[in-house]
Order: C-alpha cells, then structure tokens, then sequence
C-alpha cells in the first residue's frame, strides 16, 4: 500500500508537467467513464468509432473506471501522477472538491463557441454542476433522488394503500406499525415496517423535512445541533428502539447479500435512489413500486448525480468537451436510461418511454422527476468527504446505541464539522511550497543515501581485492538502483509532504507548508487511533496464530512420505496468491448469507456467525484468513527444520525427553533464528495488510478493519489529504522501526545464533 | 547395571538387508566393541539397542525383560555420539543437568550430581561456557559427562572418539578404559578403529555387511580369526594371504612342498601376520623371495616381499640392515600359520 503511495509519488516527480501534446505523437483523448459494468460499452464504441471518423489521427483511448470498491480512486491515482485523463465521471458529491482544488476545466468557453448549445436541454440538475460565477465544469450523467421504495402486497395484506404524493411521517409510521410483524410468534421481529438506510446523504432528507439544514447558508457553520435535526434523528431513532418497526439494511455495503426487502421482509425501503431497480428487477416474488419520500414541516430530498468533466491533466480540452457533450447528448443518454442506470439529466431522454418504460417496474419512475423540485445536493465542499465519513461514524452512533443523548451528539458533531471547515478556510491561506522542494528533497535523499553507500563500500576497501570491488558494485548496482529511486527518494518525499497539505487533485508543484499541523492532528484523531488499535489487535492475534500455526504445519510435514510433497504444495499454494484474489475468494467464504463457513456451520446444526457484519466476529475472520496464507512461513520453518542436526534430537531422546520436551529444549532454541524472522516479517506484514479489509469490508464493521494502511489510504485519495496520510506514514513507519528494533533487542535473550555442534 | 540379550535382531529397508538377524548376548558390566568397516550396520545395531530404531524383527532383553518396545527413557541407556550432540544453546552445567531435569529430579541433587561428574571428567572449569566455546576434547568429555551423569544401566558409545586428533584419542580412550573399570557399566562400544577395539573391549564382535562375522576376546580373535575377513580386518599390517597350490598330493608353495597340510581340504589360503615372518640369507632349501619396498617407520621397518606370484609384507626391526633388491630366504613357525578355504573364506583346522 505505502508502495502505492510511493510509486505514484515516483511517477509524480519524475514525470513533470503535462504539456500539450508533443510534436510527431498521436494524439490520444484518454476516457474513463464506464457505467455499471459492461452494459454500456457498446454505446462507448460506437462514440468512440464515430469520434475518430471525425476527428483524423485521434485515438480515443476507453479505459475501464473499475468495479464499485474505489470507483472514484482510478481518476484521483491519474491526476496525482499527472497522467493524461480527458473525459472521466465523477460522483457529484466530489464536484466541490475537484472545483477547489482547481482539478477541472472550466466547459463555459467551449459551450459558449457552440452555437447549438443550450442549457435548457438538460432539466435543473445541471445547475449542481455550476461554480459561484455559474460556470459549467461538467454535464449530467444520470441523476436520481432518493426515495422510498415500498411491498405493495406487504401493504395490501395490511389492508393499506400505496402512499401517494405528500404523505406525512404519521401517516409512514402507522403503516411501519401496521406492516411489522412476528409471524412465527417467536418474540423476534421477522417482518419489519421499514429497513432504513443509514449514511448521511440517506439521513439528510429526514433533517431537511423537519425543517432542519446541514449547514447554514454560507457554508461556515455546522447547524446539526438545531432542534429540527435533533428532532428528526430522534424520529428515526424511535423507529428503530422505540417503535421497533425498522431496521438498519447491511445489504448495501455487502455485494452478495440480499436485504431484507428484496427477501419480501420489509414493508417499507429508503431512504434510497434509483440504482435499486437494478437489483429488484429480479424481484418477481411480490410486487413493488416507489413513493416520494414521507413529508414532515416540509417535502425534501437528497438528489445523486454523476457527472461528465474534463480533469485539468487533459491535453485536449476542446475535443474533450465535444466527447462530454456526446456523453450527455440523446443517444448515450437514451441508452443510460434503458440500461437502468438512472435518470438521464438530458430532458428528452428522462421524458422518452427510455426512461419511463412502462413494461419495466417500477411502476412509477415518474415520482423521480415529480420529487425534482423539492430535491437538493450536498453542499458543494472541498472537504466534503472529510465531514460525511466524520458524520456517519457519528450518526451510526446516534442511531445505533440504545441509549443515546441526542441533542448532545448533535452538539458535539456541530463542533467536530466547525472545525472541519475552519481548518478548510484555513488551507486558502497556506503558503505555497518553494518550486522544486520535492524533487531537491528526492535529489538530496539519494545523494545522502550514495555517500552512505561510498562510505560504507570504502571501509570495506580494505578487505576486498581490486576486482571484487568491481564485482560487488556490479551485483549491488541493479538493488541498489532500485531502492534508491522506489524507496529512499519516495520517502523522502514522504517525510516532506508530511509537513504539507497536498490534495493529489492538485498538481504536485503546488503543495503547501503546513509545518507540523498533520502530527498534532494525528494525535487528537480518534478514527487514527482506532485504525493502530484494529492494527495492534489484528497483529497480536494474527502474527502469533500465523507462527504456532506455520510450526506445526512444518513439525507435521517434515517427515518425507507419499503424500508430504502434495501436501506441502498445498498448503504453500495460497500464500503465493495476491492478496486481491485472497479477499475476492474469502468474500465467497465469509459471506454471512451464503457464504461457504456459515453453510458448513448450519450444516452441522450450529449457528451462522455474521462474519463481515459483526465488529466481534470480523477480527476472527481476518485472522482466520491470514491462516490460509501462513505457507510461506511454513516454507521457512520446514527449511530451518530440515537443516536441524538429527544427532540432537536423537541425544534428547536418549536423555529421556518426550515430544514436547524436545520441542521446547532442542527443536525450539535451534529455530530460534528463524522464529525471530518469521515473527519481524508477520510484524510488518500485519501492519501492511490492506487488500483484504479494503476489498472486504471496506474498514467496517464500525471501524473494527480499518487498519492504519487502509486509513492511511482512505485518507490520501478518499478525503484527499495526501500531507496527512504521509504524516500517518511516517508515524507507522517510526512505531515498526522502533518496534522492530526493540524486538531485535530483546531477541538477544532468547535467539541463539550459536553454531551448530561442530562436525 | 545390565544384561543385554539380542535375539534374532534384524533390519531391513524395504529389500537391502542393513542387519541379518543377528542374535549377541552382553554380560552385566561387560565391555563389547562393535569393530566393522563403514557400512557394517554395527551403527543400526547400537541404534536397535538405544531405542532410536525399530528392529525389523527379533527381541531385546534388558536383564531378562523384553525391551524391544519400549522407549530409550524407559531403556534407561545412554549414548555418547560421534559428533557429541551436545545442546548448542545450553551451557556445559546445563548439557549435563538436561538428563537429570527430564528426569524430575530435584534442583539440589541435580547439582550435586553435576558437580561430583564434572569433577570426574575436569570439567569444573568450564561449567558455564556454551559447547562453541570448547575444543573437540573438551566437548567429547562433555557429551560422556551427559552420558554418566544419571548412571545409566547400559552404556553406548557410536564411534566417541573419531572426530578427534591422535593425542586426544589416545587420552580419552584410557580415561574410558579406567571409567569403566571403576565403574563396571555395561557398554557396547562401536567403532573402526581396531586399536580401540582391542585395547577397550573385554569381548570385540567383527562384523560386515550387516552380519557379525566373530566374537570373543581380542585377542582370541586376534589369534585365531575364523576367516580370512577377520584375518585382515585385524591387524597392521594385515596378515598375509597367499593361495597355495596342490602339487602331486601335496599343498605347494614356491615349489616347495613342506607345509605338511593333508589333500582332503581342498583349494586353501594361508595367512601368516607380516610380523611372525622370519628372514634370512638367500638359501635353496628356504623359500627364495626378493625385496620389493621398504618402509622405514623408526622402531619397525615395513618390508615387502616378492615370492613368485605372491606379494608378502613382512615388519623387522627398524634397525635391520635390508636392501631393496636384495634376495632373502623367507621362512615361520608352523604353529603361526592359519589355513582358510579359498572359496568360503573360512578358518580350516589342519591335522598333523
């Protein structure tokens, strides 16, 4: 991970500025907006064909965005390494970060030269996409607002109707009441009135209808400690431990899992978009539709959009903007809307029976554009995805304890986001760092690492012959080379940017002094915290497991028989899988639905354990699965173990000493040298682990995965505060060395490096 | 303290033999050498006795209980390897108190039995130092210090004494002789070193090629070696073997005929060991032989001999005055002859 990290740096110092596109290349448009998987490709190479027909020698290069995981991570790793991106989709939750940073290119001018331009095509959405002087920085992909999706026969069985237009929260908690069930009598809710949706764009409405506001209006305050808000999340939460009518849905986060509505348990579904259809297609167990959302002092909503724009490391602007412009004209936009991928924000297209199909449920598509008018984005914010992860680790809290003092959390999230965006105010006056610090601090790395090196090689002068010098250089030259340009100069860099605020949607050269500003945040960073403890915890447990485990794995196959090699292979197979298809083929095994361990333990009659669900249950998991890669180890011991003098052992037994005796006496103490590796590499290791949790779990359940190269990671490219994550860096760097160290210390007590008996 | 009986003791590796069933009775406090070349299976026979391996068939008695199943700890045996063995990350006191520490004995007479063996082996000055830190001498001196701490009843040594220079050899091999004596354990003792076999061993058993070709007391076997691989094995110089042909009735040697062995045995060897040979002035009623080489050694001179077809080392006083070249007339006491059969290589008795 840190690697990542490093070699994006690497790329970023050595590649330069992007310049115009150089004499005698090709010119290439470099696009990267794949929508929901391979449906919409065909569309995209018939643009692309009909692109270069137009325009003679252009390559229009498509390149895949990625599957849902770090969708948006692709188009920030390209421009933190200055790397050509012409046309990308952005989700319009990241707009007010891309405008701040300056990462995307104002459209105006170019739409101004078309004379067949008109903003008028596109309905009222496209305004989310303006700036404070009403530029357009992108167009409208698809668009939806959140609404609620409901069980029609749930409903009719309770004698209810569908809700229409302006229905009210009284009218919403009858039918949850009316709608929840025990059916089977066992004292535990098996029907429920609604399953909630829980992350902060989902929660806004219910604030936004009571009369409430996230911020006020010019965007400094946070306003969550108002009645309204504290009024609203007191209603839901007594949806939830009051009425008991509701539950919080985990299917979202969770891909194979099937939630509690599309298994008909939920009378009620939201708040929650348009992406839903997709999945209820399939549903033809019951029938289902959408309502607007449930109305309080007034109606409201959130709205999600994604977005064409063009990135400022694009080397053709002007043939970008016409490939957004054939993005978000009728065609691809039609098709967007048959594939079900939302609304189209071109009006044509969301009133054509392409979007509103009536053979295709739900039945009523049009409450998405009814509910447009009352329907409003997330305050445009460069640090906006700071504040709504900060906020949904608080509103979990609120909404999930049972016992919990509303109006205090709200209080203490207001202050929490206040100092967000005051620290957000204060990053507009930061001083810009001197051009070309970063690549001096490269240059002076390595300049300081090759004098080390000459220094040591010319102590040894003495030692080594003329022509095993040359030798020596030569072999050490291609390592050399290579640490010295991957890890001394990236870390250096590393130790720099620490000290500074670097958004990688910034070009490198502008990158601000901050001082120590970043460690002193590290230290009142609750979630920092909570990702060393996670770490500590999957370390404490992990590593250990992973020795006794690789030892005994070793001690059982050491003996040559018919099947140890088949064996040996076997268990050394897994280890040498990435870690990307180690997470992939562990989401099939700790799936808490359907997953192979949970079948295995209800085939035996015992329990299914929420696995990826449970904050319990997770650490397990984890471990359970740096099991499966322990062959590597094993490989180490079985080595260590074959080198053993069998005299020793016999003389144990002789002298009378069992099985475990001689392990502990004679086995043990010689291994020792080998232990001591194996436990400083599973050290390292289990602090590096990053795949999994990201791939699995995504840092949840609560914050019980995200370890501290997951945060490390969510915090430079998710809330785009690269000085902090290289500020985390270089702490865990620090604590691992120091680790490392102590534990080289204190492994003078009990390694024995002694020889083995002379021959 | 023991009697150790192998009745029928074998080993065998899939289809290669290691050890022939092979059946060896050790008295109580009786010294026996195992003496073979490289390969005999004496090792796999120690290992049997030891506990470390699973005879193939066959039982072990210890003082008349059948042992074969159990375990060395319940063997009561202990062994003193070639290469030591010594724990490499304890210290001398410790090597030494891991028997007693196995066996659950308490701290106080652990010590005490520490002390009293490294005060017989002088060992007290290097208690606390770590097997890496002792020479070759001093480490075989542990590993026997190991082996007699707990006072085992059977004692087994796998070649102790080979990964040492000649002085060491020599000093430990007397001190082993003298512990025994003092303390008359039973042990069998491997090796290929005949001069430890002979001048250790109270009975020395010979074997080759997995099978025990003699055993009794060195010098009986010394004396009268019940084939001609004993014969050489035995010995340095090995003993002379020469065919002898049968010439009208009688065995001939160099056209001579006054070796006064009847017909009736068939096509013979004689063996006769290089020092019995006496030599003399060229003489033609003496065997006529020439000097080949001479090998000057300093007390005794090597010498060897042409006589016809045959080759013949003979040792002489180091200050005989012999030339190479020189013709000498060979001749031995009757009664230093030994005849084997030329074709099973066994010891024949003559009748005179």
């Amino acid at each position: 991970m840190a690697l990542l990290v490093l070699a994006t740096l690497a790329l970023n110092c050595l590649g330069g500025e992007p310049s115009a596109a150089r004499v005698g290349e090709p010119r290439r448009l470099v696009v990267m907006v794949d929508e929901r998987g391979f449906e919409s490709w065909p569309g995209l190479y018939e643009l692309e064909r009909e692109f270069e027909a137009r325009h003679a020698g252009l390559d229009v290069v498509l390149l895949e965005q990625g599957g849902a995981v770090g969708q948006q991570d692709k188009a920030r790793f390209l421009l933190a390494g200055e790397l050509q991106l012409d046309v990308t989709r952005i989700d319009v939750t990241e707009f007010g970060a891309y405008l701040a940073e300056g990462a995307l290119v104002d459209l105006e001018p170019y739409l101004r030269a078309d004379p067949s331009w008109s903003a008028e095509e596109y309905l009222p959405v496209i305004d989310g996409l303006r700036d404070a002087r009403g530029h357009l920085y992108g167009l409208p992909s698809t668009f939806t607002p959140y609404v609620m999706y409901f069980n029609r026969d749930l409903l009719r069985a309770a004698g209810l109707d569908a809700p229409r237009a302006g229905w009210t929260w009284d009218e919403f908690l009858a039918a949850a009441r009316a709608t929840t069930r025990d059916s089977d009598g066992d004292g535990r809710i098996d029907q429920w009135g609604v399953s909630l949706t829980q992350w902060l764009q989902a929660l806004s409405p219910w604030i936004w209808q009571n009369g409430g506001e996230l911020l006020d209006e010019h965007g400094e305050r946070a306003l969550f400690h108002e009645p309204q808000t504290v009024a609203a999340l007191e209603f839901v939460r007594s949806l939830l431990h009051v009425e008991r009518v509701a539950s919080f849905d985990a299917s979202f986060e969770v891909t194979f899992s099937q939630g509690l509505f599309q298994a008909g348990r939920a009378a009620f579904y939201g708040p929650v978009g348009y992406w839903e259809t997709y999945r209820f297609k399939y549903i033809d167990a019951f029938e289902w539709d959408v309502a607007p959302l449930p109305r309080a002092a007034r109606e409201a909503t959130a709205i999600a959009m994604t977005a064409y724009v063009v990135p400022r490391t694009s080397r053709e602007p002007a043939l970008a903007c016409e490939f957004v412009r054939a993005l978000a004209g009728p065609r691809f936009q039609g098709l967007l809307a048959r594939i079900g991928n939302g609304a189209p924000g071109l009006r044509s297209a969301a009133l054509s029976a392409d979007f509103l199909d009536p053979q295709r449920p739900p039945r009523s598509e049009q409450v998405f554009l009814d509910v447009l008018p009352t329907a409003r984005f997330l305050p445009p914010l460069a640090n906006w995805r700071a504040i709504a992860d900060l906020c949904a680790a608080e509103l979990a809290q609120v909404l999930l304890a049972e016992q919990c003092d509303v109006a205090q959390a709200c209080q203490s999230m207001s202050r929490k986001v206040d100092q967000l965006l005051a620290r957000e105010r204060e990053r507009a006056g930061l001083v810009r760092l001197r051009a070309g610090s970063l690549e001096a601090s490269f240059a002076l790395a390595l300049a300081a690492a090759a004098a080390l090196g000459l220094a040591l090689f010319a102590r040894s002068r003495g030692r080594l012959e003329r022509g095993e010098q040359r030798a020596a250089l030569v072999l050490l030259a291609p390592w050399s080379l290579g640490a010295a340009l991957f890890f001394v100069g990236p870390a250096a860099c590393t130790a720099l940017l620490a000290l500074c605020d670097w958004s990688p949607l910034r070009p490198l050269s502008d990158t601000r002094w901050v001082g120590a500003a970043n460690f002193a945040r590290l230290l009142e960073d609750p979630s920092f915290h909570a990702s060393l403890r996670a770490s500590v915890a999957y370390a404490a447990t992990s590593v250990p497991v992973g020795l006794v485990l690789a030892l005994a794995l070793a001690l059982l196959l050491r003996e040559h028989s018919r099947w140890s090699v088949l064996t040996r292979t076997l268990v050394y197979a897994p280890s040498l899988l990435s870690p990307v298809v180690v997470a992939v083929v562990w989401r099939f095994v700790l799936d808490p639905d359907q997953g192979l361990l949970n079948e295995a333990l209800l085939s035996m009659g015992l329990d299914a354990i929420p696995w990826t669900r449970s904050a319990d249950a997770v650490l397990p998991a984890f471990v359970l699965m740096s099991c499966w890669s322990v062959g590597g180890q094993m490989l180490v011991f079985l080595a260590a173990l074959q080198a053993l003098d069998p005299q020793l052992e016999d003389a144990a037994r002789i002298d009378g000493a069992g099985w475990w005796r001689r392990l502990l006496h004679v086995t043990l103490p010689q291994l020792s040298p080998v232990l001591l590796f194996n436990l400083a590499i599973g050290l390292l290791g289990a602090f590096n682990v990053f795949a999994q949790p990201y791939l699995l779990t995504q840092g949840g359940p609560g914050d019980a995965t995200r370890f501290v190269a997951l945060y490390l990671y969510e915090s430079g490219f998710r809330r785009l505060d690269m000085g902090y994550a290289s500020a985390i860096a270089a702490v865990v760097f620090t604590l691992l060395g120091l680790s490392t160290w102590l534990l080289l210390r204190a492994s003078r007590r009990w390694v024995h490096y002694a020889a083995r008996s002379a021959r | 303290m023991a009697r150790v009986d192998l009745k029928g003791i074998s080993k065998r590796y899939g289809s290669s033999v290691a050890l022939a069933p092979t059946t060896l009775a050790i008295e109580d406090g009786e010294f026996l050498v195992l003496l073979g070349p490289s390969g005999c299976g004496k090792s796999t026979l120690l290992r049997i006795v030891a506990g470390l391996l699973e005879p193939s068939a066959g039982e072990l008695w210890l003082d008349g209980e059948l042992a074969s199943e159990r375990t060395p700890r319940e063997r009561d045996v202990a062994l003193v390897f070639q290469n030591y063995a010594l724990y490499p990350h304890k210290s001398v006191a410790k090597n030494l108190a891991f028997p007693l520490e196995v066996r659950g004995l308490s701290r106080a007479s652990i010590e005490q039995r520490v002390r009293e063996t490294a005060a017989l082996l002088g060992l007290e000055a290097l208690l606390e130092r770590k097997p890496g830190e002792l020479s070759g001498g001093q480490m075989q001196r542990v590993a026997l210090g190991r082996a007699l701490v707990r006072e085992p009843r059977l004692f087994l040594f796998d070649e102790p004494l080979s990964n040492l220079d000649a002085a060491t050899r020599a000093e430990l091999r007397r001190e082993i002789a003298s512990l025994h004596a003092r303390l008359a354990i039973t042990t069998l003792y491997v090796t290929h070193d005949q001069v430890e076999a002979l001048s250790l061993g109270a009975r020395v058993a010979l074997m080759r090629q997995g099978a025990i070709e003699q055993v009794g007391a060195p010098l009986e076997v010394f004396r009268r070696p019940l084939n001609t691989f004993v014969a050489t094995f035995l010995g340095s110089p090995p003993m002379n073997l020469v065919p002898v042909s049968i010439n009208s009735g009688r065995y001939t040697l160099g056209g001579l005929s006054h070796l006064g062995a009847p017909v009736d045995q068939g096509a013979l060897v004689l063996g006769v060991r290089p020092h019995q040979i006496q030599l003399g002035p060229a003489s033609a009623r003496a065997l006529p032989a020439r000097i080949e080489s001479i090998e000057r050694l300093g007390a005794r001179a090597l010498l060897r001999l042409a006589l016809r077809e045959a080759e013949l080392s003979v040792e002489v006083d180091g200050a005989s005055d012999f030339e190479r070249g020189a013709g000498v007339s060979v001749a031995w006491p009757p009664s230093e002859l030994h005849w084997f059969d030329a074709h099973t290589g066994a010891r024949v008795e003559l009748s005179r």
